[in-house]
């Protein structure tokens, strides 16, 4: 396993390193909170041994910003907590860490306590694992938990079959996070995930009961809009466009705003127009593409066949 | 390694048990929490000297849980004394408990030097 040492103490964090290498695991020691908080973002870390009593962060308002974070794995925590703080031992359990070890630690029982965490650590990558088959055979996106791709095309196919039977509108809207990439290569993929897990929960919180929302692409949505016009459709992704900005997840690397923007393209089809479900798709990939040339954080609608007038 | 008058600064067995038994590490540790432990007293001498009881025994509790890992029972009680001191918000006897402690430590790099 990869193991986070947080001491303040040199020799503490010395001997702790020692008895985790010898145990044959790798080890990362920082000195105080704030660096254990950045390690956890860089690193893929599956357990942590913090000092309680450390400074910019001690080790409780560090287990407290651990479990606050959705990450794509469990991290095992234990606090180290010296004999007059252990009444403080449950508002560490409550905060939740996974156990404690009290200072100055005997090594056999910091030994076993590790090997605890590794069943535990271990179990949750079993579980993880069996999760990421599941959505593999499902059709939920394991990451953001909206309909994957599979999902999408399934009911699309569908939705557009009966507009075109039942003379209905329908609308699509393809949305990209903008300058992802750079949003990952400078904060990291730990990062990368929990913005698009936002980004998704943003855009399902702001369709309407009969819409859906699907993870298209590495940083693509599309929105499935049955029974909407291209004004309707315009609507909705602009609402879709201020619901993320207002979001205000820090993105630096995306002026002028400095928080992550979507761009959006909508295509429409009218009842009675000649298009097939593909030329939609490919129009509202153009209308996106525009969006992102035009400037980005914005809706750009394609101008589709309209039916003959009757 | 006990000194002839029996007042060893550390508890040689158990130290060495927490050093895995390897001599060598033990001395790195020691040597460790010396080089670490002058920045530690100016910061309690600086709380003091400025009536921060908490200060005081925020300083007092780091060098307690330092010296405890080496079993360096000595310093540990002194620092452990001038912890509760702070704690309680009693400072009037604290410099003499600091200069007890300052000994304790010296005692110990004496000893050091000798391991």
């Amino acid at each position: 396993m990869r193991l986070l040492i947080a001491d303040d103490d040199p020799v503490s964090r010395r001997l702790l390193a020692r008895t985790v290498e010898e145990m044959g695991h790798e080890v990362i020691a920082v000195q105080d909170g704030l660096e254990a908080w950045t390690a956890l973002q860089q690193e893929s870390i599956h357990l942590v041994i913090a000092d309680w009593m450390m400074p910019e962060m001690d080790g409780l308002e560090l287990v407290r910003r651990i479990r606050a974070t959705t990450r794509d794995r469990y991290v095992y925590v234990i606090l180290l907590t010296s004999r007059n703080e252990r009444r403080d031992v449950i508002d560490g359990l409550a905060a939740g860490a996974d156990d404690y070890i009290v200072k100055p630690f005997d090594r056999e029982e910091l030994l076993f306590r590790i090997r605890s965490g590794e069943r535990v650590v271990r179990l949750e990558e079993a579980l993880a694992e069996r999760n990421r088959q599941l959505a593999m055979m499902a059709l939920i996106d394991g990451l953001t938990g909206i309909g994957n791709r599979r999902s999408f095309d399934e009911q699309f196919h569908r939705t557009f079959s009966q507009a075109v039977r039942y003379h209905n509108p329908l609308s699509l809207v393809m949305v990209d996070i903008d300058h992802f990439k750079r949003y990952n290569d400078s904060l990291g993929h730990e990062a990368g995930d929990e913005a698009l897990r936002r980004v998704a929960r943003c855009l399902a919180a702001g369709i309407r009961a009969s819409d859906a929302v699907f993870r298209y692409g590495g940083e693509e949505f599309v929105v499935l809009l049955p029974e909407t016009d291209r004004e309707g459709a315009r609507e909705v992704a602009r609402r879709l466009v201020e619901q993320v900005r207002h979001e205000g997840i820090p993105h630096p690397e995306n002026p002028p705003r400095g928080v992550v923007t979507i761009s959006a393209g909508i295509s429409t089809y009218t009842p009675g127009a000649i298009v097939t479900e593909n030329e939609l798709l490919k129009a509202a990939d153009d209308a996106l593409y525009r969006a992102k040339r035009e400037g980005r954080d914005r809706v750009v609608a394609a101008a589709l066949p309209e039916p003959a007038p009757a | 390694m006990h000194d002839p008058t029996g007042n060893c600064p550390l508890d040689l067995d158990e130290a060495l048990a927490r050093a895995g038994d390897d001599r060598e590490f033990l001395r790195e540790l020691v040597e460790m929490f010396l080089a670490d432990v002058p920045a530690r007293l100016d910061e309690l001498r600086a709380a003091l000297d400025a009536g921060d009881a908490r200060r005081v025994a925020a300083a007092a509790h780091g060098i307690k849980g330092a010296a405890a890992n080496l079993a360096a029972e000595g310093v540990r009680r002194v620092a452990f004394d001038l912890e509760m001191r702070g704690r309680n918000g009693e400072l009037a006897e604290a410099p003499a408990v600091l200069a007890a402690l300052e000994e304790e430590i010296r005692g110990l790099a004496d000893w050091a030097a000798t391991f």
